[in-house]
C-alpha cells in the first residue's frame, strides 16, 4: 500500500469499516431470504433475521458517530504499513494450499517455506538461500514423518510421492 | 480429595509428564519470543492431542498455557518488549530492575511470583468450580439463552475502545455460526447446496485462523523493516536462590495476594484476562501503595503486581470454560475446541459425568505450574538464548503446524481453505481495530444460543416474557441491559468532556 492510500485509510477508516459493515448486513440479508421456511413463526430464519437486524442498528450507529466525528482528527495511530510483503504472503499462502493437493504436502511446504523465508527477511539481512532451502526441507519431511508414521495417523496429501 | 490423588498419578505417569516437561518449555518460549502467542503455542501441539486419551491432551495443552503467560517475563525484562501482552506492566519496574544491575533478582521474582499467582487460582477453582457447576445445573434453556447474551456483551464491550465494533464482531460470530444445517428444525441454510458447509465451519479453523493465522499475516507488515533488539546480557554465574532474600519475599506477600486477588476476578470476567489484569493490578497495586513514586524506577513490587496477576487470571479463566462451556478469551476458547475433538462438551454436567477427567486437569494445572517454576529458573540461560532465534523462520514454521492442524480435524483441504478465510478476516479487523475475540466467542456460542432461544420459546409457548419472569434469566439480562446502558453514557460522557476540552 503507498503513502498515499494509507493517508486515505486513516483519515476514513471508520467510514470504510461502516461500509463493510453495511455490505455484510444487506449480504446476510439477502442469503438470510433464500433460507426455505418450514414450520411456524420460529423457524430456519428466525435467528438469522434478528442477528441481521442488530448488525443493521450497528451499521447505523457506526455511520452516526463517523458523520457526528467528522472533520475532528482521526485519532489512529502507527506507522508506515508494508503492504507488499502482506500481499506477498497471503498469495504465497494460497498458492501453497491449492497446489498441496496435486504435488503433496512434502513438496509443496518446502516451496511454500523457502519462498516465505525469503519474503519476510529483514531488510537489511543477506538472504541465506542455501541455509533456508535446508531448514524448508527437513522441517517439511520432519512434520510429514511425525503425523504419519507415529500414533497421530494424519494421512497428509502424498501428492506426486505416492511411494513414500 | 480422592479424585485429586487420582489425578495426579494420571498425570504424573511417564508418558504424560514427559509431554508437559515438553509443553512448559515451548510455552515458555513461546511466551518469551515477542509476536508468538499462547494461542499459537497451542495451536501447534493441538493436532497432536487428537488421538491422545483427553486427559493427557489436555495435560498438555495447559502446560503450554501456564508457560506461554509466565514466559512473557523474560523478554519484558530483558529486552523490555513484552513476549505477550500478558506481561506488559513487567516491562515497567522489571527493566529498570535490570539496569540497577537486579537483573537476576527481577527475573527470580517474576518466575516465583508467577508461580503463586498460578498456585491461588488453581486453588479457587479446585473450590468454587465445583460449587457453580452444581448451581448450573438447574440452568435451563433461558437462563443459558440469557447467560450467553450477558457473556457475548462483556466480551464485546471489555475487549475493545469501541462498542459497536465490539458488538458487531460478536454479531458475526453468531452469523457465521448460523451456517450450516438449523438447530430445532432441521433446514439448510447458507450451504449453497455444499456437503462441506453443511457441517459448519470447525470451531478450530476459525479460532485458529482468526488468532494464529492473522498474526502470521500482520507480521509480514513489519517483517521487513525490523530490527532484531539486543538482549541484555546478564551474569549467571553467582545465582544464590531466587535472587532475593526470604525477607524481601515477606515483604511481598501482602501485594502478592492482592494482585492474585484481581488477576483471578479478572480471569473469571469472559472477555478480559491475562493481557488487562497485569495493568489493573499494577496500577491497583500503585495507588496502594506507601511509596508510589518509587514504582516505574525498578521496585520489586510492580513485577510482583504484574507477574502475580497474569499468571492468576488461568484459573480465573478456567472456571466459565468447565462450568459452564463458555470460554472467556482465545486461550480458553481453544481448549474449549480441544475439548470437543473428543466430545467432550464442558458445563454443569462435566462435573457429575467426567468428574475424573475434572480432577484431572486440576492436578494437570498443579503439576504444569510447578514445572515452570523449576524449567523457567533454571532454564533462563537457555530462553534467553531463543530470543535470537529470528521470527521470520520460526512464524512460517508455525503457520505450517496450523494447516497441519486444520486438516487433520476430518482430513480434507476444505478446513484448510477456511483456516486461511479467517485468518484474512482476523487480518483486515486489526486493520480496522476491530476485537476478534468477540467474534470468536459468537461463533462458539451461536447454537448453543440459537438452540437454548428456540427451545425456551417453546416452552414458554411462543411468547418472550419466560425471558423476564424466571430469576435467574432476568438477571443476567437485566444486568446486560445495565451494563450496556452504563457503557453508552459512559462513552457519550467522555465524548462530551473531549469536545468541551477541544
Amino acid at each position: 500500500m503507498n503513502s498515499k492510500n494509507s493517508l486515505f485509510m486513516k483519515k476514513y477508516n471508520d467510514l470504510v469499516f461502516g461500509l463493510i459493515m453495511l455490505a455484510i448486513a444487506a449480504g446476510y440479508l439477502i442469503l438470510t431470504l433464500q433460507i426455505p421456511i418450514t414450520g411456524g413463526m420460529f423457524n430456519g430464519r428466525f435467528f438469522p433475521l434478528i442477528i441481521d437486524l442488530i448488525m443493521f442498528l450497528l451499521t447505523a450507529f457506526q455511520f452516526g458517530a463517523y458523520f457526528k466525528n467528522k472533520g475532528r482528527e482521526a485519532s489512529e495511530s502507527g506507522g508506515e504499513k508494508d503492504g507488499k510483503t502482506v500481499f506477498y504472503t497471503v498469495a504465497l499462502i494460497v498458492a501453497y494450499i491449492a497446489l498441496m493437493q496435486y504435488i503433496g504436502f512434502v513438496l509443496s511446504t518446502t516451496l511454500y517455506l523457502f519462498l516465505q523465508f525469503i519474503v519476510m527477511t529483514p531488510a537489511g539481512k543477506k538472504i541465506g538461500y542455501v541455509k533456508y532451502v535446508v531448514i524448508a526441507a527437513v522441517s517439511s519431511v520432519a512434520i510429514y514423518l511425525v503425523f504419519r508414521y507415529t500414533e497421530l495417523n494424519v494421512m497428509l496429501p502424498q501428492g506426486i510421492f505416492t511411494m513414500i | 480429595m480422592e479424585l485429586f490423588i487420582n489425578g495426579l498419578a494420571n498425570v504424573l505417569q511417564p508418558y504424560c509428564f514427559a509431554l508437559m516437561i515438553v509443553g512448559t518449555v515451548i510455552g515458555i518460549i513461546f511466551g518469551a519470543i515477542p509476536g508468538l502467542s499462547s494461542v499459537m503455542a497451542i495451536a501447534l501441539f493441538l493436532p497432536m492431542t487428537y488421538s491422545m486419551d483427553p486427559a493427557i491432551g489436555m495435560g498438555l495443552l495447559l502446560s503450554l498455557y501456564i508457560g506461554s503467560v509466565s514466559g512473557g517475563l523474560i523478554s519484558a525484562i530483558l529486552l523490555k518488549i513484552p513476549g505477550t501482552p500478558s506481561s506488559v506492566a513487567t516491562c515497567f519496574d522489571g527493566h529498570p530492575m535490570l539496569e540497577h544491575g537486579e537483573g537476576i533478582k527481577a527475573l527470580g521474582t517474576g518466575v516465583v511470583f508467577s508461580f503463586l499467582g498460578t498456585m491461588f487460582s488453581i486453588v479457587v477453582l479446585i473450590f468454587l468450580a465445583p460449587q457453580i457447576a452444581k448451581g448450573a445445573l438447574a440452568f435451563g434453556p433461558h437462563e443459558y439463552f440469557s447467560l450467553s447474551i450477558f457473556a457475548l456483551c462483556l466480551i464485546a464491550t471489555l475487549s475493545s475502545g469501541s462498542m459497536v465494533k465490539g458488538i458487531f464482531s460478536g454479531t458475526l460470530g453468531l452469523a457465521f455460526a448460523t451456517i450450516g444445517i438449523a438447530p430445532v428444525n432441521a433446514v439448510q441454510r447458507f450451504t449453497f447446496g455444499s456437503v462441506e458447509l453443511s457441517s459448519g465451519f470447525d470451531v478450530l479453523s476459525v479460532l485458529i485462523g482468526l488468532f494464529a493465522v492473522s498474526e502470521i499475516i500482520k507480521t509480514a507488515e513489519t517483517a521487513k523493516n525490523g530490527g532484531d533488539s539486543p538482549v541484555a546480557q546478564i551474569d549467571y554465574k553467582h545465582i544464590k536462590g531466587f535472587g532475593f532474600t526470604l525477607k524481601e519475599f515477606k515483604a511481598q506477600l501482602g501485594n502478592a495476594l492482592m494482585a492474585s486477588l484481581i488477576g483471578t476476578g479478572i480471569g473469571i470476567l469472559p472477555g478480559i484476562g491475562a493481557s488487562t489484569s497485569n495493568l489493573v493490578a499494577y496500577s491497583a497495586i500503585k495507588n496502594h501503595s506507601k511509596h508510589p513514586e518509587k514504582f516505574g524506577t525498578g521496585i520489586m513490587d510492580g513485577v510482583v503486581a504484574s507477574e502475580t496477576s497474569n499468571n492468576a487470571s488461568i484459573g480465573g479463566a478456567m472456571i466459565p470454560l468447565l462450568t459452564l462451556g463458555i470460554p472467556g478469551d482465545g486461550v480458553t476458547a481453544i481448549l474449549l475446541g480441544a475439548f470437543m475433538v473428543h466430545g467432550i462438551a464442558p458445563g454443569p454436567l462435566l462435573f457429575s459425568s467426567q468428574g475424573q477427567l475434572v480432577y484431572d486437569i486440576f492436578a494437570a494445572l498443579c503439576i504444569a505450574d510447578i514445572l515452570m517454576l523449576l524449567i523457567e529458573f533454571f532454564g533462563l540461560r537457555v530462553f534467553a538464548k531463543m530470543l535470537q532465534v529470528p521470527k521470520y523462520i520460526l512464524l512460517p514454521i508455525v503457520f505450517v503446524f496450523c494447516v497441519v492442524g486444520a486438516f487433520a480435524l476430518s482430513g480434507r483441504m476444505f478446513d484448510v481453505w477456511a483456516l486461511l478465510a479467517f485468518g484474512v478476516i482476523g487480518y483486515v479487523f486489526t486493520r480496522f481495530h476491530v476485537p476478534q475475540a468477540p467474534m470468536v466467542i459468537g461463533f462458539i456460542l451461536g447454537s448453543m444460543t440459537e438452540t437454548n432461544f428456540l427451545r425456551a420459546l417453546m416452552l414458554s409457548g411462543n411468547s418472550f416474557s419466560g425471558f423476564f419472569t424466571q430469576p435467574i434469566s432476568a438477571v443476567f439480562l437485566g444486568c446486560t441491559i445495565i451494563y450496556l446502558g452504563w457503557n453508552a453514557l459512559k462513552g457519550m460522557r467522555k465524548k462530551k468532556t473531549a469536545e468541551n476540552a477541544g
